[in-house]
């Protein structure tokens, strides 16, 4: 069954189109990734999921119900760790979790949620006093009531320190065993490379990437960089690298080089500069990664690679 | 339904304002202290009078019109510093997103909010009178408890009626200064501003539209008495006062031409009623008085409702 589906959703801010035509769906049980810069619509998204916001096109169907008509029957059986949320200053953490408890309607144990998140006896501090980290971990222990059959956490990990994000992804582990479905953002692609299933990457509002972890690691890894250094550089040299087929482009600095290339003809590159008159002094091979890959599709580098959106 | 949920919770962090309980002391002080000296010269100025007639004026009921002096005006600032920012507030800090990612509708944060704040404007307000009675008790004055009760009734009830004021006006708001200048606005306009309203109003209907006096007078009154305070006043007056004090007249019926402005037209309502219609009863102004509980949470929860985050 489908767990989350967006069919044509738009939103508009006045003359911000802040999601743009964004369809696709999430799977039950499955975990996926919403990947993207600051500003790339992820948020707003997900506040559309929880009827925060309301698309101005499309829409939008989280476990089975409609996330605008029926928004509380979602936030029902949906743990929410939102972003830019701030907590009740006056009241201690575990009243925070207590009303959680309460909302829900379940009978969980507060002291029992607040160990897990890494709370345990900071319950009846007052949270005003809470560092940032500390009301992510409260917020976190709040979205865990009620053992949620969706997971939705937008940038988990502000906040903590290294520590305390693999704290929570251990966490978001166990609750992927017990079979929940999880849906989180984040601009940085290492916080969900281990655990996702697939990710989608957003960009400007609309959807430039949706694949597995794999399926984006095979896309990429036929490129590499080679970085060469030239003790004698030619013009007919580069003219001849340019024209090679499996080198997508060649970048002249001096007696520096960048060649982008399919895997298999580095060493074509090569003896092509040497026959041309050219000498290498040195050359480099830079790994295509899925972090420059994620870096291509969320800046404005001219030489992004074209993959397909595979909704 | 969850509102009791948000309820709860809204209590028990609104109980813990700082505001909330300096604002009460110092109300709690004017109800106490002065209140002392007035009922124990009230007290000994009715044993002392020769006069049985203004022996009979000199009771803890005139001291309720006393305190009505203080409860009128305070007790719609504590409501709105308590309650302006219920849900604007919540908006601009982001605990609104913690508490909307719960399951709770838009309705159940109204509703909530309302039923929260209004427990908590209630505390000190029943303190307050309580201790004032207390207060007479000890004094030379003799204690009539019915009256203190309704007083204490009407004056929590005015309480809950500027925190639904407060509470809907915070739901239909952008931000919390947005809810702060409002509720003020609102404030102002009820305690200030109306009676020049009304009066600019009667003026400009006598000069140019073709009403007769009596319609003015009708006109008038039901105006003031929508005003939740002056309905408040007009309701304490009834209770509190007495025959002696009216001169023999029905209270209710000097307590609704004492919400008139103009002599004029409390002349032509003494001329035009023998005695008080249904319509200008206690039952009846105390319906509008409990309608403004719903009215504008209604309002700000049908703006709240369509609005993004």
């Amino acid at each position: 069954m489908t767990a989350i589906e967006l069919d044509s959703v738009s939103k508009r801010f006045g003359s911000v189109l802040a999601v743009d035509d964004l369809s696709l769906s999430v799977e039950e049980g499955e975990v996926f990734g919403f990947l993207g810069p600051n500003g790339a619509g992820k948020t707003t998204t997900i506040d559309m999921l929880l009827d925060f916001v309301r698309p101005t096109e499309g829409r939008i169907t989280v476990l089975g119900h409609d996330a605008q008509g029926e928004s509380v029957a979602v936030r029902r059986r949906t743990g929410v760790l939102p972003e830019g949320f701030d907590v009740y200053d006056r009241l201690t953490g575990r009243k925070h979790v207590e009303f959680a408890i309460e909302s829900k309607e379940t009978d969980d144990d507060p002291d029992e949620l607040l160990a897990r998140v890494g709370l345990d006896g900071e319950g009846e501090r007052k949270a005003g006093g809470y560092s940032k980290g500390m009301a992510q971990r409260l917020a976190f222990a709040m979205a865990l009531v009620g053992d949620p059959d969706l997971l939705v956490l937008d940038e988990p990990s502000t906040g903590l320190d290294p520590n305390g994000a693999m704290e929570m992804r251990e966490i978001v582990r166990e609750e992927i065993d017990r079979g929940a479905t999880v849906f989180f953002s984040s601009h940085v692609l290492g916080q969900v490379e281990a655990v996702c299933d697939r990710v989608a990457i957003l960009r400007d509002g609309r959807l430039v990437a949706l694949d597995t972890i794999e399926g984006l690691r095979d896309a990429v890894e036929t490129e590499a960089t080679l970085s060469i250094t030239l003790s004698k550089g030619s013009d007919d040299a580069i003219s001849a690298v340019r024209a090679l087929s499996g080198v997508s482009s060649v970048e002249a600095n001096g007696t520096g080089l960048r060649v982008s290339c399919e895997d298999g003809v580095k060493t074509r590159v090569l003896t092509t500069l040497e026959e041309e008159g050219a000498s290498v002094s040195d050359f480099e091979t830079e790994e295509a990664s899925l972090e420059s890959l994620f870096a291509a599709y969320t800046t404005d580098e001219p030489d992004r690679p074209e993959a397909e959106a595979k909704p | 339904m969850t509102w009791q949920a948000v309820a709860r919770k809204d209590f028990s962090d609104a109980i813990r304002s700082w505001w909330l309980w300096g604002l009460s002391a110092l109300f709690i002080l004017i109800f106490t202290l002065p209140i002392y000296f007035i009922a124990e010269g009230i007290g000994v100025g009715a044993q002392e009078a020769t006069d049985p007639e203004a022996a009979a004026v000199l009771t803890s009921d005139l001291l309720v019109q006393v305190l009505l002096l203080v409860s009128a005006p305070f007790v719609p600032i504590i409501a709105i510093v308590i309650a302006y920012a219920a849900i604007a507030g919540e908006r601009d800090s982001g605990t609104l997103k913690l508490l909307l990612s719960l399951p709770h509708s838009r309705a159940d944060v109204v509703a909530g909010k309302l039923l929260g704040r209004g427990g908590v404007i209630v505390l000190p307000i029943l303190l307050a009178t309580v201790l004032s009675a207390l207060v007479v008790v000890l004094s030379a004055l003799e204690l009539r408890a019915g009256t203190f009760v309704q007083f204490a009734l009407l004056t929590a009830l005015l309480g809950v009626v500027f925190v639904a004021i407060a509470v809907g006006i915070s739901a239909a708001a952008r931000t919390g200064k947005q809810a702060m200048v409002g509720t003020v606005g609102i404030y102002v306009l009820f305690t200030v501003l109306w009676n020049s309203f009304l009066s600019g109003l009667n003026e400009l209907l006598s000069e140019y539209a073709p009403v007769g006096d009596e319609t003015l007078m009708h006109l008038q009154l039901v105006l003031a008495l929508a005003n939740p305070v002056e309905a408040y006043r007009s309701l304490v007056g009834s209770i509190s006062y007495t025959e002696a004090f009216t001169g023999g007249e029905d209270p209710t019926y000097v307590a609704r031409i004492d919400a008139l402005a103009t002599f004029e037209h409390q002349l032509l309502f003494a001329e035009t009623f023998e005695t008080l219609p249904a319509y200008y009863s206690d039952f009846a102004v105390l319906l509008v008085f409990v309608s403004w509980i719903a009215l504008l949470p209604l309002v700000g929860f049908l703006v709240f409702r369509d609005e993004d985050l």
